[in-house]
């Protein structure tokens, strides 16, 4: 009797497990078929206060969203700033080490006085001209850096601002519905259609104006253009000044010409 | 006894696909529930091939021409400055969600 008692219970209860089982999905499929179509007159002053919430809680949530996105972005562009800061002093040190050798092997041809004083000037000529090179593409790289700083705020700015406008309207046009859903004998299907239709074209100024971000972008390509015009002249100088130290050196020696070609190549 | 354990292994069963559902339930339809890995932003520079430097010799021609290979190797890490404007932009898709802020079906 007692076990015929347990196994009854025991039926139950899985009796009653199965039906939520099969139940649940039943449920949530009503429950976002419900959420689609309102075929009863109130059906939709009913819901409206939680569209109101819902609709609160997503545009917090994509926030959320795209503050965790520009700090991983803010991160990632220092990290690699500082990647390419290394690296470019690398390459200075890699270069430098190669032209102090260079020059080691200059020196030795150095016979006269006057020949130690033409190599010397030459040295002189190139590192001059090394470091006006290095200087001004400094301050490309910077003025560039600080270009996509200005612009990257200005997006942010111009996004939040359409983010928040998107938002306050919307709220606006959910509350509003809320309002007229309270008033005796209201029309709740119209009440719907005119926030649908609201809605509708809240939502299509936000996409209309942040598709005006392109404005920004061009800019951003425009710190392209100049950066690389600041980097092309610094170099166009550097090879001029290079062209005339070279000229100079052999024209005060001519040895230089007759060695033209030859390599003491160290090993 | 045997009976009470098959019991027992049911009713975990039905208890684990019943949470199963559940589960699935707020992975799909939450807002805060999938995390789409963004890629977007993994985008790594493009390092370009290091330039050796030429082996010295005491001719000047040459030392110019070392210089000059300078230049490239330079120029070529500055071009990856520009990588940066990619990483900016990256955010679009997390912009261009805010449209989902709006759910026209529930309306």
């Amino acid at each position: 009797m007692k076990m015929n008692y347990n196994y009854k219970n025991t039926f139950a209860i899985i009796c009653l497990m199965l039906v939520i089982v099969v139940l649940a999905p039943v449920l949530i499929l009503a429950q976002q078929k419900g959420k689609g179509v309102s075929s009863e007159a109130k059906g939709f002053c009913n819901r409206v206060s939680k569209i109101s919430s819902d609709t609160g809680q997503r545009f917090g949530n994509r926030n959320t969203k795209l503050e965790q996105k520009r700090e991983r972005i803010r991160e990632r562009i220092e990290e690699r700033r500082q990647d390419r800061d290394q690296r470019y002093e690398e390459k200075k040190a890699k270069w430098d080490a190669n032209r102090v050798n260079h020059f080691a092997k200059l020196d030795e041809r150095a016979g006269t006085d006057e020949q130690k004083e033409v190599i010397t000037e030459f040295q002189q000529a190139v590192k001059a001209a090394i470091e006006i090179r290095r200087d001004a593409v400094y301050t490309a790289i910077q003025e560039f850096r600080q270009g996509l700083e200005d612009a990257k705020i200005a997006r942010k700015e111009f996004i939040d601002e359409a983010v928040i406008a998107f938002r306050i309207s919307s709220e606006a046009a959910i509350e509003k519905a809320e309002t007229d859903c309270e008033q005796e004998g209201v029309d709740s299907k119209a009440v719907q259609e005119t926030l649908r239709n609201e809605l509708k074209t809240i939502k299509e100024e936000y996409i209309n104006t942040r598709q005006e971000i392109e404005k920004i972008n061009t800019d951003m390509e425009a710190l392209i253009t100049a950066k690389r015009e600041a980097i092309e002249k610094a170099q166009d100088d550097f090879k001029q000044a290079l062209e005339q130290a070279k000229d100079d050196f052999k024209a005060d020696f001519p040895e230089d010409e007759e060695d033209e070609g030859e390599q003491e190549e160290e090993d | 006894m045997i009976k009470k354990d098959i019991q027992m292994i049911l009713i975990a069963a039905v208890v684990a696909v019943g949470l199963g559902i559940l589960c699935l339930y707020y992975l799909v339809f939450s807002d805060g529930g999938l995390s789409i890995p963004q890629v977007s932003e993994k985008v790594e520079e493009g390092r370009g091939e290091e330039i050796t430097p030429p082996l010295a010799t005491s001719n000047v021609g040459d030392i110019v021409n070392a210089l000059m290979k300078e230049l490239l190797d330079e120029k070529m890490l500055l071009l990856e400055e520009e990588e940066d404007i990619n990483l900016i932009i990256s955010d679009d898709e997390e912009i261009q969600g805010f449209d989902q802020s709006i759910n026209e079906d529930e309306l």
